[in-house]
């Protein structure tokens, strides 16, 4: 993290998401970064924001659990990272995925020399300050999560789209902090500048995904073997015997008994949790650094459930694996994630780690969610969340959670909640709800979050609230 | 234990059950029912046992659930009960009708009285047909009084079941997956049916929807006084709205018992799996989870004891096996499934001929086998030897010779005979495992020094 070094203070532990990663330093570095994604979908009716300003990290050997309901952008958030969003969605500008590993980037500098920059030389051409003027770049350094200009790096605005700005060839991914282009020490991929071969080789090679139904992601008509052997000739170049050889220890390796045989058989020869195993075993061919996990457990029996838990938790202890695991199933989350991040309507409205976000939910819908799991409480009728997920077709200047939310006021038809610290203290236990941080009374909470909303927006679409509403209403 | 003593035990637990129901109101009585989908003739002459002998009551009023793995037949089992599926044998008694044996205008008049709300409610509505039409067809299926007040009669119940009139005219594509099932529990209702089969009604729906959902059908249960056989795979759902129930596996029923009980003090090792791999909501519990290895088996070719025995944690051993290390006796039910397995799969010419040629054979070698599954073990000598014969059957491609003589050593009574169902508690909860014998030690107390 060499790029966003930045002193800490007192004001600055409570400006969100971007300082996190710093706050949090005794953690591993996360490999993944990402900051405010959004990802839309332009159809003829309306723009839909699927994904909209969604910010976490992933760290080796730790899960990061995604929960929320369908139509709360998870699925989105996952094939952002992998870059699997086909148009007419795409990743706006402002959005950044990076990814944080040495080896990788010295590899991929190797491998694609010409599409390498060194970040040193850029930084002394340009002053970051002063960018934020240039006619090209809509954002404000707050939308970077820093309370003033002279904080951002070049690396903030390369990494978010900004890049021309600076010159750069759209074709430019990997960034070298540290070191020079041809020897890189530190440095990172940015995902949503690839295309192309490094696209090719980050998707299957460092980024690897399990889907839901282990039936659609496999190939009726080709052996399991087959499929593997693909991804290792195309990441690692193996074929013939040998190939054939690593396919069968990927299989054992994933628990399929007797994997000489099965290696030659079809997908329907195989049992759902077999399949499920395949597929990963599939996603492991290439060794990749991260995995992402999108319901890969939702069309499986709870005893054969438990098996593939078990399993992915093997795996991430073998191979330092970063896993990012999408479910509904509060369970689920509960048993596997280091981390969760509670979606709703394409935003992340709660950050926890995983015992106290069940020890103690803040967000509404979080507490929500938790209430309308039958079998945990005591009283005759489900709690329920009355209405449904919202699409979320335009930019929120209000908190989308409102109109299902039990404790809602005035000010949340007014006000974009943004993600702050539950309380003093807590950085690890973000939500966005305009009645956090809890140590401060509600109306001067509300004016923080409209603070910190009205600077961001301020230079893009619209202006979000009026002052004078916000300040003086109570609940 | 001898074939012939079980029969009679049997049949007397079998009375008992009846002796015991006679004080409720009991309003389906199920006799050892059985639906076989045939195999299809001379080439595939064995069929699939989807329901194989189940017998159970519902009484009038009650929520019974039935829980268990996909493929264990709990679909197909309310499939017959409201006669989508025809059974091969036994009885289906909606007070004292057999309904197995209905056709013609008197299935179709018997049918007013049972209803079936299917899992998927984007496949079970046609898109073609405004609500109005959908939920009316049964009406005029059974040319219910007249058009008008069919109209007033649908109204009335998109009104009940949380949904507005002028929903009429609208399409089933406009409405979310929440409001789609309420439509296909308004079309179930129109004809004031007593038992309703659920089939997992809420399984496709989002936490905060499932819940919504769960509540109407308490609500109309309540208001119509509606019997329902809830089918689910989700226990915390059926923890939740069940009165009692019966918890299937490969077309038996394991145990049938009041929920509260059954959940809290499980009597059958599979009800015990099963509850122990539900994920608790609540990362601080630290489960000691019984892990279930494998799958189940092929309902082409059930196991021939306790239809569980081959994954069962709580499996009774030979005496001089019960001390054998857990993961030791893991490997060696590895090892049988693989045989099994094996014995089923056609070896085409190819294979064949890779084999005989050495090169590369399809087929991993028994030695490959064994160093997979015992290299990391200590084999104590007794097995070791065993092992080596059930290998030197495996070289000479006889899996079933192999097969038997594993089974021969490590069988015990699970393998061999059904077990009988045994009453386990004063509720007059049924289990059906070998474990409840006065002879062996119960499941509990076996699981508990196995596997915690």
């Amino acid at each position: 993290m060499a790029t966003e070094s930045q002193p800490e203070s007192e004001t600055e532990r409570e400006t969100g998401t971007g300082s996190k990663a710093e706050t949090t330093a005794d953690r591993n570095d996360p490999i993944i970064t990402v900051r405010n994604l959004q990802t839309a979908f332009f159809t003829d009716k309306e723009v839909i924001r699927a994904v909209d300003g969604v910010s976490f990290d992933i760290r080796p050997s730790e899960t990061v659990g995604i929960v929320g309901e369908s139509g709360s952008g998870k699925s989105v958030t996952a094939r952002s990272i992998m870059g699997l969003v086909e148009s007419p969605g795409r990743i706006l500008d402002g959005s950044s995925i990076r990814f944080h590993h040495t080896e990788t980037v010295r590899e991929f500098a190797r491998r694609f020399p010409g599409r390498t920059v060194d970040l040193g030389a850029l930084e002394a051409e340009h002053d970051p300050a002063s960018l934020f003027a240039h006619s090209t770049v809509d954002a404000t350094p707050e939308a970077f999560g820093y309370d003033d200009a002279s904080e951002a790096t070049v690396a903030d605005f390369v990494a978010t789209g900004y890049g021309e700005a600076l010159g750069l060839d759209p074709k430019d991914c990997v960034f070298v902090t540290d070191g020079s282009t041809d020897e890189p020490v530190d440095g990172f991929v940015e995902i949503t500048r690839l295309s192309g071969d490094p696209q090719r080789a980050m998707r299957g090679g460092r980024i690897a995904m399990v889907f839901q139904d282990p039936l659609t992601s496999l190939n009726p008509v080709y052996t399991v073997g087959n499929q593997i052997k693909e991804a290792l000739r195309l990441h690692r170049g193996l074929s013939g015997a040998e190939a054939t050889r690593e396919a069968i220890s990927l299989l054992e390796a994933v628990g399929i008994p007797d994997a000489r045989r099965r290696v030659a058989e079809y997908p329907h020869q195989f049992s759902g949790g077999m399949r499920q195993r395949a597929v990963i075993a599939m996603a492991l061919a290439c060794d990749p650094e991260v995995l992402i996990c999108d319901e890969p457990t939702t069309a499986l029996d709870v005893t054969i459930q438990a098996q593939i838990l078990d399993l992915l938790e093997e795996l991430q202890d073998e191979r330092d694996l970063g896993i990012m695991f999408i479910t509904h199933d509060m369970g689920v989350i509960a048993n596997i994630s280091h981390r969760v991040n509670v979606m709703y309507a394409g935003e992340v409205v709660e950050t926890a780690d995983v015992e106290p976000l069940f020890a103690d939910p803040k967000h509404p819908y979080t507490r929500g969610l938790l209430e309308s799991i039958p079998g945990q409480q005591s009283g005759d009728r489900l709690q329920t969340i009355e209405g449904n997920v919202p699409t979320p077709n335009e930019p929120a200047t209000y908190c989308r959670f409102a109109p299902r939310c039990p404790e809602a006021f005035a000010d949340c038809t007014e006000v974009h909640p943004v993600s702050l610290p539950v309380e003093e203290g807590a950085d690890d236990h973000t939500a966005a709800c305009l009645l956090y941080p809890e140590h401060r009374s509600t109306p001067e909470a509300v004016n923080r979050h409209a603070d910190r909303e009205d600077s961001i927006s301020e230079a893009g679409a619209s202006p979000a609230t009026d002052d004078d509403t916000t300040g003086g209403e109570n609940r | 234990m001898s074939q012939e003593p079980t029969r009679t035990e049997r049949a007397a637990s079998d009375d008992d059950r009846i002796d015991a129901d006679t004080d409720e109101d009991v309003m389906v009585k199920v006799r050892n029912l059985r639906t076989y989908y045939e195999g299809g003739g001379l080439l595939n002459p064995t069929p699939v046992k989807a329901v194989d002998g189940v017998s159970f009551d519902i009484r009038r009023g009650e929520t019974l659930g039935l829980v268990g793995e996909s493929g264990c037949g709990k679909t197909t089992l309310g499939r017959t009960l409201v006669q989508l599926e025809s059974a091969t044998g036994g009885e289906i008694l909606f007070d004292d009708v057999d309904a197995t044996e209905l056709s013609g205008t008197e299935l179709e008049k018997w049918r007013r009285n049972a209803q079936i709300v299917f899992q998927d409610p984007d496949s079970s509505l046609n898109d073609r047909m405004t609500i109005g039409e959908i939920v009316r067809e049964p009406l005029d299926v059974h040319d219910w009084k007249t058009p008008r007040e069919r109209r007033q009669r649908v109204q009335e119940l998109l009104d009940t079941v949380g949904l507005q009139r002028e929903h009429y005219y609208r399409y089933p594509h406009q409405f979310s997956g929440g409001q789609r099932q309420r439509i296909g529990i308004a079309r179930t209702l129109t004809l004031e049916p007593d038992f309703i089969v659920l089939d997992e009604p809420v399984s496709a729906l989002d936490v905060s929807v499932q819940a919504e959902v769960i509540n109407l059908l308490e609500d109309l249960q309540d208001e119509f006084g509606l019997t329902y056989l809830f089918i689910a795979h989700d226990l915390s759902v059926v923890k939740h709205i069940c009165d009692r129930v019966a918890v299937m596996y490969l077309g038996h029923i394991m145990e049938l018992g009041p929920t509260e009980e059954l959940f809290s003090d499980p009597a059958n090792p599979y009800t015990h799996s099963l509850l122990s791999a539900i994920p608790e909501p609540d990362p601080t519990v630290e489960k000691d989870r019984i892990r279930l290895h494998g799958t189940p088996p092929n309902p082409r070719h059930p196991p021939e004891g306790c239809p569980f025995s081959t994954r069962c944690p709580a499996r009774i051993r030979p005496d001089e096996y019960e001390h054998l290390d857990n993961e030791l006796w893991t490997r060696l039910n590895t090892l049988r499934e693989v045989l099994r397995e094996r014995e089923r799969a056609d070896r085409t010419v190819t294979d064949r001929i890779r084999e005989l040629l050495g090169k590369d054979p399809r087929f991993g070698t028994i030695d490959e086998i064994y160093d997979e599954l015992f290299a990391d073990q200590s084999v104590p000598s007794n097995v070791d030897a065993i092992l080596e014969e059930v290998a030197d059957h495996v070289r000479a491609n006889d899996e079933t010779a192999a097969l038997d003589q594993l089974k021969a050593e490590f069988g015990g009574a699970c393998e061999s005979e059904p077990p009988e169902y045994y009453t386990v508690s004063d509720t007059g909860r049924q289990s059906f495992c070998h474990r409840h014998d006065d002879g062996y030690r119960s499941p509990d107390e076996v699981l508990n020094t196995r596997h915690r």
